[in-house]
Formats: C-alpha cells, sequence, structure tokens
C-alpha cells in the first residue's frame, strides 16, 4: 500500500470518529421549518442538550444580535428573536462544538477558525437575504458557510505530521494552489473530507456540495449555495477574519460575482457589514 | 512588552523598547513606521479602505478606514516628534487571491489609498518599502528595541 493510500484510509477513519451533528440540533431545525412553530418545544428540545443550550445562550447575548436585554432563557430568546436568527444561532452553537481546538496543522488557532466560521455566517447570511433566497435556501446557507471547513477538523492532524512535505511542494511549486498541495500529500482536500462528513449526516445534497465546492472555482459557480458559501469564505478572510496556512492559497471563479448578479458596491455593503457583526460579536466571547 | 494593533487602530510608542503587531491582514493594510534617531515606532493598521466604511462598535469607539485612519496617524506620529524625512516606513499587506478577479478589488484599493496619503506627506520613493499582494496571511511588526520592521509571512520573518 502506498503511503497516501495508508494516509488517506485513515482520514476516513477519523471521519467516524467526529461526534454526529447532534439530534437536538436536527429536530430543532426540523421544528422551524413548520408553519405553527410550537416555541416551548423547541425549548424543550433544546434545553435537552445543555452544551448547545449554554452555546445559545451565550451567542444570543452576542450585542451582534442588538437584543435590548440580557437573555437568560431559551424561551425569552425565542420571542425576540426571528426564526431566521433562531437557525443561525442553533447552527452555531453546534459548530462551536466542533472547532473548540486549535487547528495545529493549518496554522489557526479554536477562536479564530471559530470566529471565521461565524463570520462566513453572517456574510453568507447578508448575501442570501439580499439574493431574496427561500427560508430553505438561507437555512441551507447557514449550515454551509458556518460548517463549511469542518474538513480541516479530521484533516488538520495529518497536516500537521506532512507539514514538511507541505512547505516543500508549496515551495517547489508556487504556481500550484492549496488543493493541489493537499491532494498530492494527503490524497484529498478539506472540502471534499467535510463534505463527506456531512454526507454522513444526512445533510441535503445542495450543503454537501457547497462545502465539497467551496475553494473549487469550476464547482462552486455551478450552484447559487454554493458560491454564496465560497465568496463568504473569501470576504471573510479579505477583511482579515481567518488566516491559517492555506489562505489566500486559493483560485477565485472569474465571474463569481456575476454569477450572483452582485455588483462592486455591494460587495462593500457585505465587507464592512461582515467586519462589524463579527467584531462586535468577539466581543461577546 | 507586546502591544496588539487591532484592525482601524493605530499604535505609536517613543522611546520604550516596545514591540508592535498587527493581527492577520487579510487584504487590508499596515504601515509601521520607525524612526531610530528620535526612537518613535508606530503601526497602523485598516481592513476597510474609505471613510464611508468607518464602523462605529460601541459608543464613540470606531474601528477606521484607511482614508480616516492614515492622517490621524500621521498627525499623531508628526506630535510625537517623528522626521518623516529620516524615518523608515513599510506598506504592508494588501493580500490576494492567486487570481484575484478585478471586481474583487479591496486589495488594490486599500492600497491605493495608503499611496495617495503617503504621497500628500513625504517624498514617495525616499524612504518606502511596500511589501505586497502576496498569496499567504501576513502580519507586520514594529520593533523598536532592535529598530526594526518586520514581517511574517506563512511563519517566515523577514526583517526590513
Amino acid at each position: 500500500m502506498k503511503k497516501d493510500d495508508k494516509i488517506l484510509e485513515k482520514i476516513f477513519d477519523k471521519v467516524d470518529t467526529i461526534p454526529t451533528f447532534p439530534k437536538v440540533a436536527y429536530q430543532a431545525l426540523n421544528l422551524l421549518r413548520e408553519e405553527d412553530i410550537d416555541f416551548k418545544k423547541l425549548e424543550k428540545i433544546i434545553k435537552s442538550d445543555p452544551g448547545i443550550t449554554a452555546n445559545f445562550l451565550k451567542i444570543v447575548n452576542s450585542p451582534a444580535f442588538g437584543l435590548p436585554q440580557k437573555i437568560d432563557s431559551l424561551f425569552k430568546a425565542f420571542m425576540f428573536l426571528g426564526i431566521n436568527q433562531i437557525k443561525f444561532i442553533i447552527i452555531a452553537s453546534v459548530a462551536k462544538n466542533y472547532f473548540e481546538k486549535d487547528l495545529i496543522g493549518y496554522g489557526m488557532k479554536a477562536e479564530e477558525i471559530w470566529l471565521h466560521s461565524i463570520a462566513c455566517g453572517f456574510i453568507a447570511e447578508e448575501i442570501a437575504f439580499d439574493l431574496g433566497l427561500s427560508p430553505l435556501k438561507i437555512e441551507a446557507v447557514y449550515v454551509a458557510s458556518v460548517l463549511h471547513d469542518i474538513g480541516k477538523i479530521v484533516l488538520d492532524l495529518y497536516t500537521k505530521l506532512e507539514i514538511e512535505d507541505f512547505r516543500k511542494i508549496i515551495m517547489e511549486n508556487p504556481q500550484w494552489d492549496f488543493i493541489q498541495v493537499e491532494w498530492l500529500v494527503l490524497g484529498v482536500d478539506h472540502g471534499l473530507v467535510g463534505a463527506h462528513l456531512l454526507e454522513r449526516w444526512r445533510f441535503p445534497k445542495t450543503i454537501c456540495f457547497a462545502i465539497r465546492a467551496h475553494h473549487d472555482p469550476d464547482l462552486m459557480i455551478q450552484d447559487e449555495i454554493a458560491s454564496i458559501t465560497g465568496l463568504a469564505n473569501i470576504l471573510a478572510n479579505m477583511i482579515g477574519i481567518g488566516g491559517g496556512v492555506d489562505v489566500f492559497n486559493y483560485r477565485v471563479p472569474d465571474n463569481l460575482l456575476k454569477e450572483l448578479n452582485i455588483d462592486v458596491k455591494k460587495v462593500y455593503k457585505y465587507l464592512k457589514s461582515g467586519l462589524y457583526k463579527t467584531l462586535v460579536f468577539q466581543r461577546g466571547f | 512588552m507586546v502591544i496588539k494593533v487591532p484592525k482601524g487602530f493605530y499604535q505609536i510608542i517613543k522611546g520604550k523598547e516596545a514591540i508592535l503587531k498587527t493581527e492577520f491582514l487579510g487584504s487590508g493594510v499596515a504601515i509601521g513606521m520607525v524612526d531610530k534617531i528620535n526612537e518613535i515606532g508606530g503601526l497602523c493598521y485598516y481592513v476597510l479602505p474609505y471613510k464611508e466604511h468607518d464602523i462605529e462598535i460601541e459608543d464613540g469607539e470606531l474601528v477606521l478606514s484607511g482614508e480616516s485612519l492614515i492622517p490621524l496617524f500621521f498627525e499623531e506620529l508628526e506630535k510625537s516628534g517623528a522626521d518623516f524625512q529620516i524615518a523608515k516606513m513599510v506598506v504592508v499587506g494588501a493580500s490576494v487571491y492567486k487570481n484575484n478577479p478585478k471586481d474583487l478589488e479591496l486589495p488594490e484599493t486599500n492600497l491605493k489609498v495608503a499611496k495617495s496619503l503617503i504621497k500628500k506627506k513625504i517624498a514617495f520613493e525616499n524612504n518606502v518599502t511596500f511589501k505586497i499582494n502576496f498569496n499567504c496571511q501576513v502580519y507586520a511588526e514594529v520593533n523598536l528595541k532592535e529598530k526594526s520592521i518586520k514581517i511574517n509571512l506563512n511563519g517566515k520573518e523577514e526583517i526590513l
């Protein structure tokens, strides 16, 4: 067996060790898709997971959500929030648990990857609202944008172990992007691994595709959710929310904005509000 | 002592053996300055170009754009006694993707603002070094102890 085959086998074994997307979050998101939402029932569902509840209350009290008072109960929070905001906070609460460790191989601290994920969520949300996406698509945008880098938590150990190979290949092939380097060293890229993970968790294909495509300039523009996820990631890095060894070492589709029918002025709007929300959000943590 | 310089802010040190450091710059721009004779160091860092992009985070607390930040930074340096004619200045950042499309113009616009405001202040080519448009993460540092300006490109340090 070749070295990279062995790594690949281990990587896909590691996928099995990542805690599955919590049932509580699925149930809560399902309930939020109903026409008449029973908020008491929603509270009961979320409360059954103390970790998500604690994260939810911490996030909701961030100034980024602009609530007029400190919120100490889920039910009270639901009264102040819109349905989309509740969905966003549930997804962010779950994501917090996945991004709790530093990504040493990718050169990112836990708080950096977490903040980057949230920033992508904020930016993607605004783009999705401007494009008039349906509530179901907005939910897909939240999941894809907040979890787009989840494959990195699987690959980080192997990136760390093979870091010298990464450095050498990057130095010798400056024209290559990081996807090509990941493929050469590990036999896979973090977008594909992340998509595989979400497929196993039975997320809709469009979300898995967006995660798969978030660094692939050809795939990204084939789907609206993927384009929004890719663009949000690009813009978050541009405003300095993110980083890591791979940042900027990717190709961007030339026609990404055109495909989404977004003009340059709008881009500045997304950059400004994304920066504002993220900095304000950061204050709460 | 290490002093972090966040987005939209500047810091100036005089006579202290301190280090000023930015966060990950993104496509933002940092301007570092060291006046060895007068022992003054300064670092400013912004991510958005124009005044209309200034952000108020809390009451009265602003995260400034390049257009607002750079004149204040220069003014404060002058008040501190820095001599622009002898000081070393480095412009860092404006990082780009491998094939940055024209319509994602933030790095170029940030740079344009820095260039035009520096040009108003000092003889352009003299003491200004540009370290820009990399495809990787970049940090900037002003070290008054060593009287140097450093950049960090994906962990690799370069002293300027």
